[in-house]
């Protein structure tokens, strides 16, 4: 299984301005390592670091519980994404929310060599329009195709830098919801540096997208 | 710039672009592996495959992946083709959809073994030829899949699945391919997402196959 990811810079009025090459993600970190491991083996519970740095039991199916997952669905700017307690069903009353940046693509601006045990990015990049933030737009997943031999769908987030100011992105980062015990938790899936990095001018937008292939 | 540097710089851009690409290729984020030991009837090792890298992760996963992992397809999932050759389009009957841990005796999901030769190709959804489980001809007895926790060494870490095959048909079984199978949903669907061609893994009467398939990301 092969990721990618790549940028591409619009100005104000939506017109591409850059497009970044094509890097290779080198980066799934423990997180996401322990929950695909839950959802195959679905037996045992697995503790796991979340974004908060806090441990998290991540776990499998139970008899109100029977969807582990690796939920990659962002909201957009100021959104929260809406879960019922057992992390299954997405509600208009939710119990739990997940905020626009701890879900989704991410972007930070740190510059520290990628660990396994990265939980988080090193300085991520919050959501809104104050000094030194971006704006979030939705985090989807986009584009299954499946052509032999290869198959692959994207994940993609736009952000906007409405800050009055330039912002760097030096580091990307997947951000997931695990399967936990009533409250769903924000987990790093992978983390990656962006090098060299690249300016977000003020008024611009950058799109994010991974691409995630599998070969035979 | 005169037309034999602007040749010379986008020669070089191109070299670059295609650096890249080639890094890209050849470096895999998860890497798939197998090996495999038999043993006698006494437990003695009677040999020891070491580590073979998997080629073949099927477009299944691909699906798996978009529609349960990482919940993309939960209003509007991509239609999946089961074990059976039937095209599922329910969420219902995908959820829970990469889970493989089989009991003693299930066949139908988890590690499989099969006798097909039949290239490996995307659109596989089945083994070629499933050895069913059992102690009659041509049969082996499956035991129940076991897991290895994620562990870190370095900037690696590996899980693993094993389950081990006995044979009790009373001849010798000659195993050609491998196969990851998931069991999902309300209703038990079953999804091939990895399958290998071995070669030929000979398992004489009263030996066992000890079949290991590991996942290991590198940073």
């Amino acid at each position: 299984m092969r990721v990618y990811f790549q940028f591409e810079r619009h100005n104000k009025d939506g017109e591409l301005i850059w497009k970044s090459y094509r890097y290779r993600s080198r980066s799934f970190v423990q997180a996401f390592i322990k929950q695909f491991y839950v959802l195959f083996q679905h037996t045992s519970n697995i503790a796991t670091t979340d974004t908060g740095g806090a441990s998290r039991t991540v776990i499998v199916g139970t008899s109100t519980r029977s969807t582990p997952h690796i939920c990659a669905i962002g909201p957009g700017r100021g959104g929260r994404i809406a879960l019922s307690t057992n992390s299954t069903v997405f509600t208009s009353a939710p119990t739990v929310a997940i905020t626009s940046d701890k879900v989704g693509i991410v972007l930070g601006t740190g510059t520290t060599a990628v660990t396994p045990t990265d939980f988080q990015l090193a300085t991520q990049i919050a959501d809104g329009t104050a000094a030194s933030t971006l704006e979030y737009f939705p985090s989807s997943g986009t584009a299954l195709t499946i052509s032999n031999p290869t198959g692959s769908f994207k994940l993609e987030r736009l952000f906007r830098n409405s800050s009055g100011g330039t912002i760097t992105v030096n580091e990307i980062g997947l951000y997931t919801i695990g399967s936990t015990n009533s409250i769903p938790f924000s987990f790093c899936a992978i983390r990656d540096i962006v090098s060299p990095g690249f300016a977000i001018a003020n008024g611009e937008y950058a799109r994010a997208i991974y691409t995630i292939t599998v070969t035979v | 710039m005169n037309s034999k540097r602007r040749h010379n710089l986008n020669s070089n851009i191109e070299s670059k672009k295609l650096l890249i690409e080639k890094q890209i290729k050849e470096s895999p984020n998860i890497i798939a592996s197998y090996s495999y030991q038999i043993r006698n009837s006494n437990g003695e090792l009677m040999k020891d495959s070491g580590e073979r890298q998997c080629h073949s992760f099927v477009a299944n996963f691909a699906r798996l992946l978009y529609n349960c992992a990482f919940f993309l397809g939960l209003g509007s999932p991509v239609a999946i083709t089961d074990t059976g050759g039937t095209s599922q389009t329910a969420y219902s009957n995908m959820h829970r959809g990469l889970r493989t841990d089989a009991s003693t005796g299930t066949s139908t999901y988890g590690l499989q073994v099969g006798t097909g030769t039949g290239a490996e190709s995307i659109n596989n959804t089945s083994l070629g030829t499933q050895i069913a489980h059992g102690s009659g001809s041509g049969q082996l007895q499956y035991g129940a899949m076991s897991y290895g926790a994620p562990s870190t060494t370095g900037t690696t870490t590996t899980f693993r699945f094993t389950r081990v095959f006995t044979n009790a048909s009373g001849g010798s079984i000659g195993v050609e391919e491998i196969g990851l199978v998931s069991n999902s949903g309300d209703f038990s669907k079953r999804y091939l997402w990895l399958r290998d061609l071995t070669g030929t893994i000979t398992v004489n009467n009263g030996q066992s196959l000890t079949l290991n398939v590991d996942f290991t990301t590198t940073i």
